[in-house]
Parts: structure tokens; sequence; C-alpha cells
């Protein structure tokens, strides 16, 4: 190809000449080095439960439950550039259709996750239609407003939601070790132990892939394209509306899968917890502290702060506070792209999709 | 109103007395213009005189108060842009609008259809017939203006499109570059696309253009050959105030 190229001509003097970008050779094997990098963490977790105590399966939990909400968040936020403000409404949605259907043992606790998950799809396509035509932060202050709304619908509308008095759910009733337990007895009993935690397990590795299907695909690209300049997207015959509203709609379907199970781990749920602004603060921290519109920036940023920010609150609940938003403040300040900018800055990462 | 006399071509694009006011500044007044097909049609007209406006409505990015947009025997009036676009009209913009964290080939592949395969491989040719290869992995907010003009230009090209329309394609350009863009132009041209433009180099015009239309405070206030414009005494008052 390069040796059909003419004399370059176009050196003229307006005309800087920028060093050309290419990534290294390495970079089109980052696909595979995730996929053995998640076998073996799925096969570490899968193992944790059996090796490690209820303490830090918990905390495991909440890791795996940040992750699949920062990595949702990122596909129209960070891929698509629109600020979203309604993950916590669908983690609201999502856990209290989960604990409802469960309260009231309408079905087994599988087909209840899917359910929660499909309705906050739905929810997210029909609410993403008339709100992904408002732009920046027009459309943040109406998602505000939207998870607002959903936990006075949930506190108002007593006869179904059980209102301000929260919903309980079955408890789960555990299995105690027995002696001469075979390997497979031990298996299936810690796996009905922890079957949240397991289903949390599912839940982010799906989020994951998909999060890498997304971000290498041309549909990404599409997103990216509306979030560098969405009239000229729109004028080169990209559908934009159609493209966001879909993006919107599938992001909903997992804090709507993950409110569920966390309704389910937690035993109680009330409007207030679950539609508490934090859920989706903290999918938006993670993501921009690990880079949002990168791939594994959600997930790096997910693991980082969730950890940090509990051996904090170890420390003084009150400090965590301080230590949790002056690390944002820092971010935003110094490193405005999260750590996966800075990596790519120095080199380290190469500019890739991929990453 | 100037009374339109019907060409002697075949009509591709014709705008019918389109009006689009914005608050109280009336920015397109009643103005119609028709584009041959196959032919380079250019509008030229005083800053504010309404031709960004004109090309806005015409791809669909604002919605005329009044009047038709035929394109290819359809009233496209009030169509959103991507549906214009698929109908074969291609734009570039003023400032140059390339998808600044996407990479030069990223930003060509994106517009293609679903179901166009060859993408990569027809982007990487485009790029390297105009020696832009080694680029192909750069952002496109890190080229040169002229570059991201002849990359704008080329994203263009790969899409299937029967009309392009160039907003002011040669300002800010060295004349390197322009000549680059006036080459892409005629290749357009061989290939049978047609040309809308609008520019304010007056000698590029007048030479590149078989029909000129001029615009004065929305309105079309004189059209025809570059000869007849330029002998025209109303171009001479909006240009000169003479």
């Amino acid at each position: 190809m390069a040796t059909r190229t003419p004399p370059v001509t176009d050196q003229a003097p307006n005309d800087t000449n920028v060093d050309a970008y290419t990534p290294p050779g390495w970079e089109k094997y980052i696909g595979w080095a995730y996929l053995v990098g998640l076998i073996i963490s799925v096969i570490f977790l899968l193992r944790l439960p059996i090796a490690a105590d209820a303490y830090t399966v918990t905390l495991t939990l909440t890791v795996l439950l940040v992750i699949t909400l920062s990595t949702s968040w990122n596909w129209l936020s960070g891929f698509g550039g629109y600020t979203s403000f309604a993950h916590a409404g669908f983690f609201g949605i999502g856990s209290y259709i989960g604990a409802l259907l469960l309260h009231y043992e309408k079905m087994h606790w599988i087909p209840v996750m899917i359910v929660a998950g499909i309705g906050c799809g739905i929810i997210g396509f029909l609410v993403g239609l008339p709100t992904l035509r408002l732009r920046g932060p027009y459309f943040a202050i109406a998602m505000l407003a939207f998870t607002e709304l959903c936990r006075v619908i949930a506190l108002a509308w007593d006869d179904v939601t059980l209102g301000g008095n929260g919903v309980f759910l079955p408890i789960l009733r555990l299995q105690l070790p027995e002696e001469n337990m075979s390997f497979w007895e031990e298996a299936q009993m810690t796996f009905h132990n922890n079957q949240n935690y397991y289903a949390m397990l599912v839940l982010a590795t799906i989020a994951c892939i998909w999060s890498y299907v997304l971000g290498t695909s041309r549909w990404g690209l599409k997103l990216l394209a509306i979030r560098d300049d969405e009239v000229a997207a729109q004028a080169m015959g990209i559908k934009t509306t159609y493209v966001k509203v879909t993006t919107f709609a599938g992001s909903a379907v997992f804090p709507g899968i993950a409110g569920a199970i966390y309704a389910r781990h937690v035993g109680y749920i009330d409007p207030v917890t679950v539609f508490a602004i934090i859920w989706s603060i903290r999918a938006i921290t993670t993501s921009i502290f690990g880079g949002r519109g990168t791939i594994i920036g959600p997930i790096l940023g997910a693991v980082v702060l969730t950890l940090v920010s509990e051996k904090v609150w170890e420390q003084d609940p009150n400090l965590y506070q301080i230590v949790y938003g002056g690390i944002i403040i820092l971010v935003v300040l110094f490193m405005p792209g999260g750590l996966m900018a800075l990596l790519q800055q120095r080199n380290i990462f190469p500019r890739s999709r991929r990453i | 109103m100037s009374r339109v006399a019907p060409l002697a071509t075949d009509i591709i694009l014709q705008a019918q007395n389109v009006s689009k006011r914005f608050g109280g500044i009336q920015a397109v007044d009643n103005a119609s213009l028709q584009v041959g097909r196959g032919k380079i049609t250019g509008v030229i007209g005083p800053n504010g005189s309404g031709k960004s406006t004109m090309f806005n409505l015409i791809t669909g990015l604002e919605k005329p108060d009044s009047g038709q947009i035929i394109y290819k025997g359809k009233n496209i009036a009030g169509k959103p842009s991507h549906i214009v676009n698929r109908m074969g009209m291609g734009r570039t913009f003023q400032l140059t609008r390339l998808f600044g964290t996407m990479t030069v080939l990223e930003n060509m592949t994106v517009v293609t259809k679903e179901n166009f395969g060859g993408a990569e491989a027809l982007a990487r040719e485009l790029l390297a017939n105009l020696g832009l290869s080694r680029l192909s992995n750069e952002y496109a907010s890190n080229l040169s203006y002229g570059q991201q003009k002849l990359v704008e230009f080329l994203r263009l090209s790969m899409i299937e499109s029967d009309l392009i329309l160039l907003d002011e394609p040669f300002a800010g350009v060295n004349p390197v570059m322009e000549k680059k863009l006036l080459e892409q132009i005629d290749a357009w041209i061989i290939e049978g696309k047609t040309i809308l433009l609008t520019d304010h180099e007056m000698a590029i015009m007048m030479e590149l253009c078989e029909s000129i239309f001029v615009f004065d405070y929305g309105s079309v206030i004189a059209h025809g050959t570059p000869a007849e414009v330029r002998e025209d005494r109303r171009v001479m008052e909006a240009y000169f105030g003479s």
C-alpha cells in the first residue's frame, strides 16, 4: 500500500505534520489476554466462598455489583457521552420487581432475576425515547428526576410496593456441613449458601464480556461518533436516536438484575435505600476514575475504588466520605480521562479501542 | 422573488420557495434553487446571507417553515438528516466536523452502510491515493486543519452519494491542499456525482461552477452562469454596496 503512495505533497507551510501513530504489534492480542485474565479471575472467584470468610465474600459481591453498575453505565455515558443518573432508578426498579415477586412467592428466584432485567430494559426504552432527545446537562437532569420519580412512586403506590414499610424477602435457609460429604455435595452446599454471590459473578462476567463486544464493534464506533459530534454523525447517515435509545435500554437491564440480586442478598429493601442517588454516583465515579469510554477502565475503577473505600471506611466512616470525595476531585482535576487515559498518554497502553 | 427559469438539464434537487426564521431573523426568505444532475452548482453571497442555513435545510438538519425541497422527485423537507443522507446526499461542514477521538480510519468506516463489507479496504485505498496512509491510526483531532478537510472529503467517498454539498471547502486551506480538494471534486464529477457548493473564493467559484445562485438577506437575488452573475448589478450591490 505504501508503495503506491505518491510523493508527499501535504507539507505546505500551515500543515504541521503530526507524528503518525501506529499501535504496537501486540495490540491485536489484547482480546486474548483479556480472555485468559477473565478465565483465571472467574476460577479464582468461583472457589472464593470455599476458602474465604463471609465478610470477604460479601465484599467481593459488592465489588462485582459495582463492576456491573459502572460497566453498564459506561456504554451510553462513556462511549456515547450521555452522562446518565438513571442507574439508581433502574437499580431500584430491579430491586422492587425482584423483591415483590419473591415476597409474594410468584416464581423461582432465577426467572425473577430475568424478569427484573427485562422489565428495566423495557422501562429504559420507554424513558429513553423522549429523554434522549435532550442533550448534555438536560439529559442528566432528566435522569436525576427519573430516579426521584421512581422513589416517590415506590413510596406512594403502597398497594403494590408496600410503600415506606419496605419489602421483606424470604430468608435463605443455609445448609450446614455434614460429615463425610462428597466433593460434589460440598460444592452444591457452597453454591446454595452463596447463590447471590454466584448470581452477581455471572452478571458481572456477562457485563464485562458484553463491554468488550460492544466496545470493539461497529455499534461502539457509532456511539463514539455520537459522543464526538452528534450532528455530523446524523448528517453522515447514523441513526443516532435509535443507537442511543437501544443502548440505554440495554444498559438498563444490568442495574435491574443487579438490584434484584442485591435485594435478595440484603433481605429487606425500602424506597430510600434502593433509589438512593449513591448507586448512580458509584457507577459514575468508578467509571471516571478508571477511564470512561474504555473497556477496562470501569472494571479497574470499580475494583480499586470499592476496595480503597472499604479499607478507609473500616478506619473511620466519616473519613471515608472525605477521602472518596477527595479522590474524585483529584481525578477530575488532574486526570480527567481516568487511569486508562493516563496510562495511554504515558505509552504504557496503546491507543486502542480494545483497551 | 426571482423567477427560476427551467434549466435544460435533468434536475436532481429543487428547492421551491423555502423559508426559515430563527427568532427575529429571517435566515432564508422564499428562496428557490435548482441543481442539475452531474453538474457543479454554486451558491455565493455575503456572510450571513443564508447559505449555510439553506444547506442545513436541504440536508435535514433544520426543518423549513415553508416551501418544498424536491430531491430525486421526493419532497424531503423536514426529513431527518440520516434519512436524507441514506437517500444519497452527503455533505461537509463549514468548520470540519470529524469525530475527534476516533482514528482517521474509524472516521471513514463508521459512516458506511451496515452490510458494506469492504469498508476498511476502501478507506485504506482512498487514504493511500492521497498519501495519507500513515495517518490511518491517528486521532482525527490531531490532524492539521487541511488534513481534516481532506479526511472529511474522503469520508464522503465512503457513502453512496449522488449529490454532495460542500460548505466553504476552501476556507482556510493552503494552495497545495486546495489543489487536492479540487482534484477530488473533479473525481466526483467524473464518477457522475452532482456537487452543490458555497465558498467565498470567487475565482474558484467562477471557474468551477456551471451555474451560480446569489444569496443576500436570505433571498436568491440572482442566478445564472458565472458570466451572467458577474455582470449582474444586484450582485455588485450586495458585495460592494455600490
